[in-house]
């Protein structure tokens, strides 16, 4: 159908509410690091297409980790990907093999979101709503970044805007946390990482959510 | 360079998991096991994430301005399912209590 690209593209807009602020505070956090260039800092932003990793990165880089254990850490915070990966399959086994390599680099937590409900289209007709959100994502997730950058010298510092990232981070979990395996895995991830807050570079990130993945799995058999 | 090596290392690494099943040509069903695991991977890695923002690293000082924000993010986002108003909601609750001293 024509017009499924727009249609796509205009699905995405709303979700991106929250996503374009938390881009410019991107933006900002890595014009206020002197030892992040801000061009290589912003070049996350159409690269990794991921915000809370792409922040991770900043966050490690500009306390002196190296650039693995920076990487290391935003994979970590993007394993979700792995599952957005496999339950879209259904939505992308008849798609054409160009598509299937292509598409996967814009599959943003919003944009799964939406292709999962894509469930009665012609295969052409899916990938029209679907790049139509990826372009919205694309576009306006690299302005906002940008724009972040740009205004950074002009944001004060007096408030500590970081800690509006892990605000969003609560406000965006929580209400996602449906089953109780869920919210043993956040609670034990939470607990563990903040009790090994002293490892370097943030080395309790990672195996508090491995500790935490484990729990709710540990959940999800005791439920039944 | 540390910080494009990083970016291009983290580009390559998400979109590898994110084309993983996708691009797999006659992909196999996933086991129970791995699917449990993956469905909990999410909300354990946010939580973690959260804490080590918080906790970890060169932190401002984490006082009753920051923890009456969490709180009440939290108890919105629970009750009304809500982003915009939990995280709304914490923010301002933030802004006065700093504002105030």
């Amino acid at each position: 159908m024509p017009g499924d690209f727009r249609r796509g593209a205009l699905a995405m807009v709303p979700f991106m509410l929250p996503a374009v602020p938390f881009g410019i505070l991107i933006g900002v956090a890595v014009a206020d690091h002197p030892g992040i260039p801000n061009l290589a800092g912003w070049a996350g932003a159409p690269i990794v297409l991921a915000g809370a990793s792409h922040l991770t990165a900043i966050t490690l880089l500009a306390e002196g980790s190296s650039a693995f254990a920076a990487a290391l850490a935003g994979m970590i915070v993007n394993a979700r990907f792995l599952m957005y990966s496999a339950a879209l399959v259904p939505r992308f086994r008849c798609q054409p093999r160009w598509f299937r390599v292509v598409a996967p680099y814009f599959l943003v937590d919003q944009l799964f979101a939406l292709a999962s409900t894509y469930t009665e289209e012609t295969e052409s007709g899916f990938r029209r709503r679907y790049m139509g959100g990826a372009m919205v994502v694309f576009v306006l997730w690299t302005v906002a970044v940008a724009s972040g950058v740009a205004l950074g010298p002009i944001v004060p510092n007096d408030l500590d805007l970081g800690f509006l990232v892990p605000l969003m981070f609560t406000g965006l979990l929580i209400p996602t946390l449906n089953r109780r395996p869920g919210v043993v895995a956040a609670l034990v991830a939470a607990g563990i990482t903040a009790g090994l807050s002293s490892l370097p570079n943030r080395g309790g990130l990672l195996i508090g959510a491995l500790m935490g993945a484990g729990a709710g799995l540990g959940a999800e058999r005791m439920v039944r | 360079m540390r910080v494009w090596a990083a970016m291009i290392m983290l580009g390559v690494g998400s979109y590898s998991m994110r084309a993983s099943f996708i691009s797999a040509i006659g992909a196999k069903p996933l086991s129970e096991t791995v699917e449990a695991t993956l469905r909990n991977v999410g909300p354990a890695v946010m939580g973690a994430l959260v804490a080590s923002l918080l906790t970890a690293g060169e932190t401002a000082p984490f006082g009753l301005a920051e923890t009456c924000g969490l709180v009440v993010t939290s108890v919105l986002a629970w009750k009304t399912r809500s982003f915009l108003w939990a995280f709304l909601s914490g923010t301002a609750v933030w802004v006065c209590l700093r504002l105030l001293g």
